[in-house]
């Protein structure tokens, strides 16, 4: 009789197993298997196996917790990487009718694995993949510090041309500036930023996690329209986030604020009125309003020699005039570039 | 980001949890007489009109009054109760399992444990049920869920696009943190996508047949003759910018789970030629005679100079062993056992005595 494959970690300090013939279903092949169960002491609660010998070989999962006896991650995550080391796609295709998924449970688990189970069940084979993945995770560094600096600068298509957004923009702060007030109005939000990181950035601006109101909704991000809104709880939040956030100067001399998540910036004005109905009502409508809010962000960032002079946060006065005769020097400098320069003086 | 969530996390450690409701309060587990018999073993009545199955739960999650720590926190429970995501634990401090709103190191302990259950302990299935309800599937990671029924759960109050994003997003902003959420005006439905797999299980059985009306609407009395929340998984979104999102995700993460990787293995193999280096001097000692004797009880006697040297050192060896031969390892002592037993009792049986 073969022994159960079952990870460390599941079978922890256990040291008595209880088999049970054809005890249960396997939940991947749907035929009957040898059930091993035994208790987990630190919950005290019965641990069993979910799927059969047969089908965990085939893919080289434990036969408890389903995940990679090798590396202990999902299936899904182990052929994802082993498809980014081999370079093409490699997945565990599971059959959805059942007389299929029978035909698989027929081949032997020793020779015929499926996915990525191929490197993960192979001991050489996982070591060249270690080897792999160090110069996969050095290229695809290089890959993504290339990328971030250009990532944005193409605003969202014209495509809703005919739509009205006039009554919209104007309940919104676009002539505002940064000045103390209880909420704010965030734009130029990448569509890829999910809301979390956002509320993430501010909490460690404010060092506190608890800015935000409990009785009510206090952030507000529309990602069709890349724009968003915030409310503090106190005013004294409210001032401290006001503080502590980096602003820049914009050629027609207002102030503005600068929230850096992710690699993307986040423009910060005051909007007293906060009002969650005010990002567009319509899918048509949030996408006017985000290609005028885009706009707006080209409009900010016109000259980059005063904003980038103007930076609060760096507060460093005896590398400014070194900064500003360098900036000369590469006026024409492409968007990318400029981006990249800002992210990195921050 | 995590420093964020480690300082919220005080919040209810530092309090018991309290009662939800009291047992007394509880209504009967007999669902309300709509058959000829009852079937004990499905608890629900037969032989007859089935009735109506949706109803709005009258006791609803608070995360600020409900949270708190419970026995399981001290014994080192990673699941959560599911009485409490329903608002109705009777058991308060006294529960086995977690009472608080999931967060980033609960995460990271179940993703540890298993693959094949959800955050309350129950057990996936290979396939979604044909509705989307239910736990899910364990093939594949699904943090955004399908709210429907939101006519329904309003008692079909007319309210704007926005009032009704609006209230989604405060109450499903409760459970976790949220990376998007999107209401669809003209099919009346909503997609919530969590950061986490587990905060979309979690409120996935929270946010069930519930009711989207709040205190101050004047529906609000008559809030149980709607039908609640419909929540169930999400398909994969088909929107192309939606799909490239998702993908650039999953490259993060493969990324990240491939640092990890490494660094584990690094850690090992440190650990394994810490462990040769030991082996070799242990075999010079044995080599010698005489005077050495002494030595090897000095070295004995020295203490645990480093972490490895207290754990035992034949399971290291076996582990080492293990690791070269073959990944597929378990120990196994068998007690056979009458087939008919169905296994699911975990009794001694009369040979291992």
């Amino acid at each position: 009789m073969d022994s159960p494959a079952i990870c460390e970690t599941c079978l922890g300090e256990s040291d008595r197993i209880t088999e049970a013939e054809n005890g249960a279903q396997c939940k991947i092949c749907t035929l009957p298997f040898t059930v091993y169960h035994f208790r987990d002491k630190s919950t005290d609660t019965v641990v069993r196996t979910l799927i059969c010998l047969n089908c965990s070989k085939q893919r080289n999962v434990c036969q408890c917790c389903l995940l990679d006896l090798q590396w202990h991650i999902p299936v899904e995550v182990r052929d994802r990487i082993v498809s980014l080391l081999k370079g093409s796609e490699v997945a565990t295709e599971e059959a959805r009718n059942e007389m299929m998924k029978r035909f698989i449970a027929l081949k032997n688990g020793d020779q015929h694995k499926l996915g990525g189970a191929r490197i993960t069940s192979d001991a050489a084979a996982t070591d060249s993949a270690l080897e792999q993945m160090k110069a996969t995770l050095k290229r695809l560094g290089a890959d993504k510090s290339d990328i971030s600096g250009q990532k944005r600068g193409t605003p969202s298509r014209a495509d809703s041309e005919d739509v009205n957004v006039m009554s919209v923009l104007k309940k919104l702060p676009i002539e505002g500036i940064l000045e103390p007030a209880p909420s704010f109005f965030l734009y130029n939000i990448d569509p890829k930023l999910p809301e979390w990181a956002v509320v993430d950035a501010i909490s460690s601006i404010v060092q506190t996690p608890h800015w935000r109101e409990t009785s009510s909704n206090s952030v507000v991000v529309n990602h069709t329209a890349q724009c968003g809104g915030i409310r503090f709880k106190t005013q004294d939040l409210a001032n401290i986030f006001f503080e502590n956030v980096p602003s820049f100067q914009t050629p027609l001399g207002s102030k503005k604020g600068i929230l850096v998540v992710q690699n993307s910036r986040i423009h910060v004005v005051a909007w007293p009125q906060f009002h969650r109905g005010a990002l567009g009502s319509n899918y048509a409508e949030c996408r006017k309003l985000a290609s005028s809010l885009a706009k707006l962000v080209q409009k900010d960032l016109q000259r980059p020699e005063t904003e980038a002079g103007e930076l609060k946060s760096t507060g460093g006065t005896n590398t400014k005039s070194h900064k500003v005769t360098k900036k000369q020097h590469i006026k024409k400098d492409t968007k990318k570039r400029r981006n990249k320069r800002f992210t990195l003086e921050l | 980001m995590s420093q964020g969530s480690i300082t919220q996390a005080k919040d209810w450690k530092r309090r018991a949890a309290p009662i939800q409701v009291k047992e007394a309060d509880l209504p009967s587990s007999i669902p309300s007489q709509t058959g000829l018999t009852f079937n004990v073993w499905y608890n629900k009545w037969s032989q007859g009109n089935s009735g109506k199955e949706r109803f709005v739960n009258p006791y609803r999650l608070e995360p600020e009054l409900h949270e708190g720590y419970t026995r399981g926190d001290g014994v080192k429970q990673v699941f959560f109760c599911l009485y409490f995501g329903k608002g109705m634990c009777c058991l308060g401090k006294k529960c086995t399992y977690l009472h608080h709103v999931p967060e980033g190191e609960d995460v990271a302990r179940l993703a540890l444990k298993s693959n094949v259950r959800d955050c309350f302990g129950r057990e996936k299935f290979a396939d979604y049920r044909e509705d989307m309800g239910g736990i899910g599937s364990f093939r594949k990671g699904n943090s955004t869920l399908y709210i429907g029924g939101i006519g329904g759960a309003l008692n079909n109050k007319n309210l704007k696009a926005s009032q009704i994003e609006s209230r989604l997003h405060f109450m499903f902003g409760k459970l976790g943190p949220l990376e998007r959420i999107r209401y669809v005006e003209n099919k009346n439905c909503a997609f919530v996508r969590y950061r986490w797999q587990t905060s979309a299980e979690f409120a996935k059985e929270v946010m069930s047949n519930q009711t989207l009306l709040i205190r101050s609407d004047k529906e609000w009395q008559e809030r149980r003759e709607g039908t609640g929340l419909l929540v169930k998984w999400a398909n994969d979104d088909p929107n192309p910018e939606a799909q490239q999102r998702e993908k650039e995700r999953q490259e993060e993460q493969s990324m990240q789970v491939m640092l990890q990787l490494l660094q584990k293995h690094e850690q090992d193999s440190a650990l394994k030629r810490k462990l040769e280096e030991q082996q070799e001097e242990e075999d010079q000692n044995a080599n010698h005679t005489g005077p050495t004797g002494h030595k090897l009880l000095e070295n004995g006697k020295k203490g645990y100079t480093s972490i490895f040297d207290c754990i035992p050192k034949d399971s290291l060896k076996r582990l080492k062993k293990l690791n070269r031969d073959n990944p597929a390892f378990a120990t196994v002592e068998k007690t056979p056992v009458p087939s008919q037993s169905g296994g699911l009792v975990d009794y001694s049986s009369s040979d291992s005595d």
